[in-house]
Formats: structure tokens, sequence, C-alpha cells
């Protein structure tokens, strides 16, 4: 999915961010559910982007 | 929200009675400043950073400044209302007017900033405004807006800065490209709703190559 496309970000150097309403169900716009498996993803590409936020907008990419 | 290692909260669209009026929505803050002061106080003791979002110089549904007598009036109202607005939301100012906020804070609440870190700046129109052929706002020449937006954003920056010096301004066309001549005037962009992962990427590098590191 475009808008989870946090590899795109932590590869150029970005700073990753989200948009998600919780609990789910409750946004006006369901896309913006944080549903166990966008989770999961924020959780994996937070941890990514906290390990490598050291080297990555430093070096030559 | 610690478990998945955020450590900034933005409150996001919504907190307002109308985009344009940047009052407190009174079904979600009740008792105005105070609430927001509360929510801002927990962001941060729970260990997060809190960031406002804001769609500096936009108008929408409800908007109270169209009902002003005069397009220089609004514009006028307009400017000091984004002045106050930064001020009051990125600091404490004892003693400040707050004129053009909530009805409650008009009626003696001690002023407080309510503490906010950083500004998320939201909005295609945040890129630019047209000619203006309104005579009621008395340009001297119709190309005054165009050339006004760009400072606009600038009075905002330096405005915010002043205010605390390490305040994030954080500006966000949504998927459009920035500004040329509003790109001085953030220290923070975003890859916002992205179309694919070449603009991401493009936007990214892009941004990169024309600030350097000191922007996020």
């Amino acid at each position: 999915m475009t808008k989870d496309d946090f590899a795109s970000t932590v590869g150029v150097g970005g700073v990753v961010g989200t948009n998600f309403t919780w609990p789910e169900g409750s946004a006006e716009r369901k896309r913006n559910d944080l549903t166990p498996a966008r989770e999961q993803k924020f959780e994996k590409w937070i941890s990514i982007y906290d390990t490598r936020r050291k080297c990555c907008p430093a070096g030559n990419i | 929200m610690k478990k998945l290692g955020f450590t900034w909260v933005t409150l996001d669209d919504g907190w307002q009675t109308a985009q344009g009026d940047w009052f407190l929505q009174p079904q979600k803050f009740p008792n105005g400043d105070a609430d927001m002061r509360v929510l801002v106080d927990k962001i941060h003791a729970e260990g997060f950073k809190a960031q406002l979002w804001w769609a500096a110089a936009g108008c929408g549904s409800g908007y109270g400044v169209g009902q002003e007598a005069s397009g220089l009036a609004a514009a006028e109202r307009g400017w000091q209302q984004a002045e106050d607005f930064l001020l009051e939301f990125l600091v404490s100012l004892p003693g400040r007017s707050r004129r053009h906020r909530i009805p409650q804070s008009d009626r003696g609440e001690s002023p407080q900033g309510l503490g906010f870190r950083r500004l998320k700046l939201d909005g295609q129109h945040m890129n630019g405004a047209p000619p203006c052929y309104n005579p009621a706002h008395k340009h001297a020449r119709p190309e005054e807006s165009v050339e006004g937006m760009p400072k606009f954003f600038q009075a905002l920056y330096d405005t915010a800065r002043q205010a605390k010096p390490d305040a994030l301004i954080e500006f966000c066309p949504c998927g459009t490209a920035y500004s040329f001549f509003t790109l001085p005037f953030l220290n923070m962009s975003v890859a916002s709703d992205p179309e694919s992962a070449w603009q991401v990427r493009t936007k990214g590098k892009t941004l990169k190559a024309l600030q350097g590191d000191s922007v996020a």
C-alpha cells in the first residue's frame, strides 16, 4: 500500500510518520483505522527508523 | 503509542470550529483552553512531544471572516488571528489579548500558552495565491497577493521561531510539490499523501539536496 511505503521514506533519510484513528472503527474514514496489521507494520518500520536514523541522513544515498 | 515507538504526537484536523476561525470545537473541548492544556500536558507527561495541525491561511465551510464588512478588514483580522494563534499555542504570554479566541478565554481566563512544540501547516493552498482584483482589498497591484503569500509564511516562521527557537514548522502541501518561494520558511517537510514510491523518493532527495541535513 503506497501510504504505508515506509521503505522509501527511510531510504532517503526521512522521518517516518503515521496517521491513524484508534480504536478501530471509530474513524470517519475507515482507511484511518489502526488495525492490528497496520500496528504491526508501524512497529516494524519505526524500529527500523530508530535503528538507522543516525546513519541514513548523513550517508551517500 | 509507546509500544510502537512514537516520540511525537500530532493533534490533527478536527479540533477547530472551522478552517479559518481556529476556535476550539466546544463539543470536544467543553472547557476551552483548559481542556486543550490538559491534553497537551498529558502528551508531554507521557514522554511525547505535542504538535498541532493548522491549515494556515486557509478557510472552509463555516468560516466567519467572510462575514466581515470588507475584504481588507477580513485580511487584517486574518493576520491578527494568525499571529495570536501562533503565540498562544506555542508560548505563555501573560496579559496578551485573546480577542480572537474562544469566548471562555475572553471572560478573564488567565492566558497561558498551550505548549505545543511543533506546528504542522497543511494544505495545497499554501503554495501560492492568485492575483487579486478585488477593489475592496485596496491592492496597489493585483500581484501584491501573489507576492504576499511567501511573506505571510516568512512572518509565521519568524514569529514561531522567535517565540520558541527550537520550534519545528512542518509544511505539508499535501500531495503536491513545494513552492520554491515558501521553502525557506519551513524546517520540516513531508512525503504526504504519496502516490508512489517514486514520488516519495524524488521529493525526499530533492528536499535534501536543496536544504541539506537541517531539514527533517
